[in-house]
């Protein structure tokens, strides 16, 4: 089911601004849509206002071109997982998923049959009557997870689920998420800081920042052609290295794609390095090239302190404007300094 | 090093010891030893409560003349006695509907009143200090300031009843009312704490909870009674069980208001256990009905444990 936001406005009360204006959204039917953008960005409000716990001060909702503005939560056919996974701490296992489907009053036989099946499918029938406070952080969110699918609901919508989970657990939940998508394909709208896990989850990537959509397409497009320095700079492990230059204009590259040694085809830079982290299958490098430093991904290393020369093949270089917009371009001009967006 | 040692360190270097010396070495032993440690809370607490129960139960059993300093002992003659005594039979009688009423109708209030301030943030801090004011007044003052308000005639509780065409009451005075107006003071007086109780326990409560809730289509009443009341089964709990010990040793109130009356219609079991031992002197009988009471609180704080208790959801 297609999700419409139109022209939002969104101003908390007491407040002198808004924190989104004139925001527009389609989430495709089916496509699981990544809302991602550093904290502060709107992603979670933008979340909470499609599940109805938010009210906007202005512009419609609409789900399945159905207006949805003023319906409350639990009559929107969706259903929401936690950061903090909001399960009932007095309820069992069994109990947290009957609450909601009681309150739909579907009939004993069909709750009792849903909750099976969804309780195996999460692999937590074993678990049933025991307590949230019996549970770990990763069989707590598979409880959250199996309330959600029990509604059967048209989309489910995910606030940053994985981020309290240890490391390990985060990639393990990050592939069953992926399958659960697959299985159930509805809609999944899932909000992240975290640029892998929009990356690796993601059919759609909506990157937010200051209240605004700074680009909306599938991982690939978001990352070979950010559309401005902002998306050039969250997306990626690291992000892109941006140098400000003195016409106004800016020049970016990947990390992955500067290499050491000189080109008469591309932008060269010479530099000191700063630290050597090795990565596995590669190692960042951090080198100062006078006015700032930027990073590097490489197999090679080189020793810190070491004097390296660099460069970035031309087809590599990415210009974006004064207004920092990507543009096709050549920006021209020495470098004056090594530029990060949230500077 | 544990933090002892550290401690040691500096004690002993105050008391001058030398660190090898003999009394170091004892001292030191002394300080390790942790029931030396806790000799000074375990020696007060003997001293102030087991000591003055065990002097308590024994005395009940005895006949204790002040005057000839005599100490006699009648083995179950007191508990006989107050058993059949129909003044400690009415006591025991109108505690239990004091509490019940004090207990019940004062809980619900203040959860009530609990939900209400904890929505209504604007108002909450005045409201909650104007209710909370009462708790700090000695009963003393609130028990003299009532006598005037509830004073049948010329009271201001009337004079507002009679002005909007209500019926009156004789209040503490009348035989039938005089029980439900201290418990009516009772409550009042309690409010404030226990509504600040409440709030703080409802406080406790994160808000995704209820999100979760509203998502998951339950309605407002459904909310209350599935998810608020059972995470504030901890707070409601401890306020019964502490609210009903003091109802049950309800004291002050009944010597400054009413004495007991009109007739014994106010009558209740500490001031039983009062008049008995400091005016007729019957320490023996006085003892005796104390114990009762002690038993009394025992077993209601046990029963709330085990009927009350096993619903409490501690999270």
């Amino acid at each position: 089911m297609a999700i419409v936001m139109q022209d939002i406005k969104k101003q908390y009360a007491g407040t002198s601004a808004p924190v989104m204006e004139h925001f527009d959204l389609t989430i495709e039917e089916g496509s699981f849509t990544v809302l991602l953008g550093p904290s502060g960005c709107g992603k979670t409000t933008a979340l909470r206002m499609i599940a109805g716990l938010e009210e906007v001060t202005g512009g419609r909702i609409f789900i399945d071109e159905n207006d949805v503005t003023d319906v409350d939560p639990g009559e929107r056919n969706i259903a929401m997982v936690f950061q903090n996974y909001a399960i009932y701490p007095h309820m069992t296992v069994r109990g947290n998923i009957e609450f909601g489907l009681k309150n739909y009053q579907i009939d004993k036989e069909e709750i009792n049959e849903r909750v099976n099946y969804v309780l195996d499918m999460t692999g937590l029938s074993e678990y049933a009557d025991r307590k949230p406070s019996q549970l770990s952080g990763g069989q707590r969110q598979r409880v959250a997870l199996a309330r959600a699918i029990s509604k059967s609901p048209k989309a489910f919508l995910m606030d940053e689920p994985l981020s309290n989970l240890d490391a390990k657990l985060r990639i393990q939940m990050r592939t069953d998420m992926i399958q659960l998508y697959n299985r159930l394909k509805c809609t999944f709208i899932y909000v992240t800081h975290d640029q892998t896990e929009a990356m690796t989850m993601g059919t759609d990537i909506v990157v937010l920042y200051k209240g605004m959509i700074q680009q909306h397409g599938t991982p690939q497009e978001v990352y070979n052609n950010p559309s401005n320095l902002f998306v050039a700079q969250f997306i990626g492990d690291p992000g892109m290295n941006a140098l400000r230059l003195s016409d106004g204009g800016y020049v970016g590259f990947q990390p992955r794609l500067a290499q050491f040694g000189k080109s008469e085809n591309g932008l060269n830079l010479q530099g000191t390095v700063l630290t050597n982290e090795f990565m596995g299958h590669d190692c960042m490098i951090t080198v100062d090239i006078g006015c700032g430093s930027i990073v590097m991904r490489r197999r090679e290393t080189r020793k810190v302190g070491e004097q390296v020369s660099l460069f970035i093949p031309q087809e590599n270089l990415f210009y974006f404007d004064a207004d920092q917009n990507r543009t096709g371009t050549v920006q021209t001009g020495e470098v004056v300094s090594v530029f990060h967006v949230d500077d | 090093m544990s933090t002892i040692d550290q401690i040691d360190f500096r004690t002993f270097r105050k008391l001058e010891l030398k660190q090898h010396g003999r009394a170091y070495k004892i001292l030191n032993g002394a300080l390790k030893n942790p029931y030396v440690l806790i000799a000074p809370a375990v020696i007060i607490a003997l001293g102030t409560t087991v000591f003055a129960l065990i002097f308590c139960i024994a005395m009940s059993f005895m006949k204790w003349d002040l005057i000839w300093g005599t100490i006699e002992f009648v083995g179950f003659y007191n508990y006989k006695y107050i058993f059949t005594d129909t003044l400690f039979l009415t006591s025991l009688r109108n505690t239990i509907v004091f509490m019940v009423v004090a207990v019940f109708i004062g809980l619900a209030l203040k959860v009530v009143v609990g939900v209400f301030l904890n929505k209504n943030k604007p108002g909450h801090n005045l409201v909650q200090t104007i209710m909370f004011t009462p708790y700090i007044i000695a009963t003393v003052a609130i028990a003299t300031i009532f006598r005037y308000m509830m004073q049948p005639t010329s009271g201001v509780f009337n004079l507002i009843l009679s002005t909007l065409g209500l019926p009156t009451s004789d209040w503490y005075l009348g035989a039938q009312t005089a029980l439900m107006s201290l418990a009516f003071i009772t409550i009042w007086q309690g409010m404030g704490y226990g509504v600040l109780i409440v709030v703080s326990g409802l406080r406790s409560i994160p808000d995704y909870v209820y999100e979760a809730a509203r998502l998951d289509k339950s309605s407002k009443p459904n909310t209350f009674f599935r998810i608020t009341v059972p995470l504030l089964s901890p707070t409601l709990f401890y306020l019964l069980v502490t609210s009903s010990v003091a109802a049950f040793t309800t004291f002050d109130i009944v010597a400054m208001m009413t004495d007991g009356g009109p007739g014994t219609s106010t009558y209740m079991l500490a001031y039983y256990v009062y008049m008995q031992g400091i005016r007729f002197m019957h320490y023996g009988r006085a003892m005796a009905a104390s114990v009762v009471l002690l038993l009394i609180t025992a077993s209601l704080s046990v029963a709330n444990f085990a009927l009350a208790g096993k619903k409490v959801h501690y999270q």
